[in-house]
């Protein structure tokens, strides 16, 4: 019963760090579709790019993997600012169906830069020595990395909770997700809160790609692989709810972790048929906004 | 001479290829209050959506104190100095009270501690969320985080819409106080009598054009003009009286 | 235009008034002849024309449900895996001839449609695109696993499909292959056609355009589109048992969203709603993608995304749609992505 009771353990502990490297990565994409509307595909590719900087900074300058998250975060959120003043300004004023052609074409364009930059094997990132092994404790076995992970996304959600719900930036960021017409008019620029939360949140999805590349390894097909896994976690939680995306990550996570362990030929198959039920009940997503 | 307030030539403007409203013109000065009448459907609430940029603008010019505006951005327009109070209230639901008013501060005379002085139901409720207020109290927060923008000219659209006749008659105070403190405003409203008692100028829409401009004063010395194009006969309400 | 009690006309009085309410015909029997022609002219490129066909086919079924339906989704897939495996198995199973598969495959995908529809319908925007996700994944993730039934990785093979109406064998050249599915598509093709034409389908395409104006004159809106659904996923369903029997193979990479993107941004090439938009667009696309993914996939990718990006942003209703857009510049048609009002 004790062994039983330690496998739980392990599972749901895994499944929590899983989730948190998804929240990291969904957080940015659920603020733009409540802010803008905008059906971002290619989200989960600034997560990939951010990982794949990570690993040129880790290859070519011979920094460690917490050296190379800074790294990561800027040259993410310069590449992701530049493609917001640009291509996503054709994305505004056209259907649904035509954002999402149009950022999975841009989706499949990262796939390629990426294959031709850095090949089509897979990678992960070293991770750092101090932070190798496990814990070991009452039959329970950790991984310290894991540990880790979910302190970190821990202090990062509560960074983002903090700046969303606490200053000023974050009101007017959540009245913008409200009614972003009625924001408009009462004086908000929602066109520059949406540039610096877009550019933030894909940071925010570098973070998740650079400390993920152990249950989340980088090559070139990552944008697509994770995408229906991203896209489920903001469509559960509900748009626009940053709440809803933490809740939602975690509790996918977990039931994707155990999911596997249960049926493990099966895959994918609980997560996305409890997936399913959750829109089928909810189709707002659990948390959602008016 | 001065730039009129606000002043609005030959503006045509609707949604999608529809035209709306077509060959608008008049002019507010400093001060001055307009009450914008006409059936349902007419094009009042374009008109003020048009002013607050959230229509398809189709020509014409709009400037506000001599600023042609008709090209800039909505949030440059309150930048400007147009607020809007707009007929669904519109209230931030995930914000508080507090926060809805924060949320639109600029600077000026107008600050949240004189708005909560003005509107106590309002103060009382300042940590609750917008989804958590009455309609009469979500009509108050939606004229007073108008006012936060500290604006030259304010945009009314049908503030006293469904409200408890004790609300109406506690806004309609409110208004009356804001046209004596000098506040220009624009008044989008049902009640006909009443809206002429708080506007010096009335303008009547129909089928999208201006059909009467001229003074509240004339239109109540002359009732056949209001029952042509608004369809009413006497109504209960305040007599017709010009305020300062 | 509408004119009374349309349904006591006789059929073939149907027929012609929906051939001539199409304008374009030069067009249409272009299009035969092309078809027919390269039977002809590339003789030896027949497997890559049979799959064209099939695409195409598959392609005309996401644009009933996309370009007229409104339905935006991303699990055409679905429909597609559902009918292959289902004529596979009664190939396997019962027999080899291959148009009673057809009509198995149709049935059993239709049926999926019919139980799904009413769930998916109840949605709409990226809620719909996710559930339609989550069922096609889900299906793909059955197909792995139930390895005694589908497969698995593997997918079902080793049967044979009899020659069909007992005269036409299927030959390694796919002679018979390309024809059989030539005339399937011609049927598909005509049937679409029909529907879309039809009081029905004018309905459905009222109901795209303003769904709630069709809901407050009474038309019972989700019925409609359940059935526009079933009959798309019949149809899709029809493809994939076509590509059951012409390959000898099917196997779980038709149960992925990939598919469904092929098809749409078949369509965004050729144009929505207009039914030779698919023909266009799934030809040029399934070419394009055979000759150049063997060159080198990464290189196809990035060219196909910039593609996509460019064509979304300048050719909205994709290259049927062109000669309108370069004449007005709003078409009256604009069924794909332009957005207009408030």
């Amino acid at each position: 019963m004790g062994d039983f009771l330690s496998t739980w353990l392990a599972l749901t502990f895994n499944g929590i760090a899983f989730g948190m490297i998804l929240f990291l990565i969904s957080s940015g994409l659920t603020v733009t579709l409540g802010v803008m509307r905008l059906v971002n595909l290619s989200h989960c590719g600034f997560a990939m790019i951010g990982g794949y900087i990570a690993m040129a900074a880790v290859d070519y300058l011979g920094f460690g993997l917490l050296a190379s998250i800074p790294v990561a975060i800027v040259g993410t959120m310069l590449i992701a600012a530049v493609i917001e003043r640009t291509l996503f300004q054709w994305t505004y004023g056209i259907t649904e169906l035509g954002q999402i052609l149009m950022t999975f074409g841009l989706t499949l364009v990262m796939v390629a830069m990426c294959n031709i930059l850095f090949g089509p094997l897979l990678h992960a990132l070293p991770v750092p020595h101090w932070l190798t092994g496990n814990f070991q404790g009452g039959g329970i076995v950790i991984s310290v990395y894991r540990c880790f992970l979910i302190v970190i996304s821990g202090l990062i959600a509560i960074g983002i909770w903090y700046v969303v719900e606490r200053t000023d930036f974050g009101a007017r960021l959540r009245a913008s997700v409200d009614n972003p017409r009625m924001a408009r008019c009462a004086g908000i620029n929602v066109r520059q809160i949406f540039s610096l939360t877009f550019t933030v949140g894909c940071g925010l999805a570098a973070v998740g790609g650079v400390l993920g590349t152990q249950m989340l390894p980088l090559e070139p097909y990552y944008a697509l692989d994770y995408l229906i896994l991203t896209l489920i976690v903001v469509a559960t939680g509900g748009l626009g709810s940053l709440q809803g995306s933490f809740y939602a990550a975690l509790l996918i996570g977990v039931i994707d972790t155990w999911g596997r362990y249960i049926l493990p030929a099966g895959g994918g198959f609980v997560m996305y048929a409890i997936v399913l039920a959750i829109l089928l009940a909810r189709p707002q997503g659990l948390f959602a906004r008016a | 001479m001065p730039d009129a307030l606000l002043q609005v030539d030959g503006v045509r403007a609707g949604y999608g290829d529809a035209v709306v409203i077509d060959d608008i013109g008049f002019s507010l000065g400093e001060g001055e209050s307009l009450a914008l009448l006409g059936r349902n459907g007419v094009g009042k609430t374009t008109l003020i959506l048009t002013l607050m940029g959230q229509t398809r603008f189709m020509g014409g010019t709009m400037s506000l104190r001599g600023k042609r505006f008709e090209r800039l951005p909505t949030n440059a327009r309150v930048a400007l100095g147009l607020g809007w109070a707009p007929q669904e209230r519109g209230i931030f639901t995930s914000l508080t009270v507090e926060e809805n008013l924060s949320v639109a501060a600029r600077p000026g005379p107008w600050n949240a501690k004189r708005l909560f002085d003005m509107f106590p139901s309002l103060a009382a409720r300042r940590n609750n969320f917008g989804n958590q207020l009455s309609g009469g109290e979500q009509q108050m927060l939606a004229i007073a985080r108008a006012l936060m923008t500290n604006p030259a000219l304010l945009l009314l659209d049908e503030p006293l819409e469904g409200l408890a006749p004790i609300i109406v008659e506690e806004l309609t105070e409110t208004i009356r106080r804001l046209a004596s403190e000098g506040v220009g405003f624009i008044l989008v409203e049902q009640h006909t009598q009443l809206a002429l008692g708080l506007a010096h100028q009335a303008i009547i829409l129909e089928r999208g054009r201006i059909v009467f401009r001229g003074t509240s004063q004339a239109l109540a010395d002359d009732p056949s003009v209001l029952l042509k194009f608004v369809g009413l006969r006497g109504e209960k309400g305040l007599a017709p009286s010009v305020s300062a | 235009m509408a004119t009374a009690s349309p349904e006591t006309r006789p059929a073939i009085a149907n027929i012609r008034s929906a051939f001539a309410a199409h304008r374009i015909n030069l067009v249409d029997v272009g299009i035969w002849v092309v078809a027919i022609g390269a039977y002809f002219v590339v003789p030896t490129y027949l497997s890559l024309g049979t799959t064209v066909l099939i695409m195409i086919l598959f392609t005309l079924s996401l644009d009933l449900a996309v370009g007229y339906g409104g339905i935006d989704t991303l699990g055409q897939g679905a429909f597609y895996g559902v009918g292959g495996y289902a004529a596979a198995f009664w190939a396997l199973n019962v027999t080899g001839e291959p148009i009673s598969g057809l009509v198995v495959g149709a049935l059993v995908a239709g049926l999926l449609g019919l139980v799904t529809g009413p769930i998916i319908l109840r949605t709409r925007g990226l809620t719909l695109i996710m559930i339609t996700l989550a069922i096609t994944s889900m299906l793909h993730e059955f197909a792995v696993t139930a390895k005694s039934v589908t497969g698995g990785d593997d997918g079902l093979t080793g049967y044979h499909i009899l020659p069909v109406l007992g005269l036409f064998h299927f030959d390694i050249y796919f002679r018979t292959a390309y024809f059989y599915c030539l005339a399937v598509l011609a049927v598909a093709f005509v049937v679409a056609r029909i529907v879309v034409n039809s009081p029905f389908g004018l309905t459905v395409r009222g109901i795209r355009e303003n769904p709630v104006r069709m809901r407050l004159l009474g038309v019972r809106t989700r019925n409609r589109l359940i059935g526009l659904f079933t009959l798309s996923g019949a149809m899709a369903g029809v493809a994939g048992a076509l590509t059951a029997q012409v390959t000898g193979l099917i196997g779980v990479d038709t149960l992925t969203f990939l598919v469904s993107g092929n098809a749409l941004i078949g369509l965004i090439l050729g144009g929505f709603g207009r039914l030779y938009g698919a023909f266009l667009g799934a030809a040029l696309f399934y070419i394009f993608s055979d000759r150049a993914a063997a060159i080198n996939p990464f290189h196809w990718l990035l060219g196909l995304g910039i593609l996509l990006i460019l064509s979304v942003r300048f050719m909205p209703n994709g290259l049927t749609g062109l000669p309108e857009q370069l004449h007005l510049f709003r078409g009256k048609q604009g069924s794909g992505l332009d957005r207009s009002g408030p």
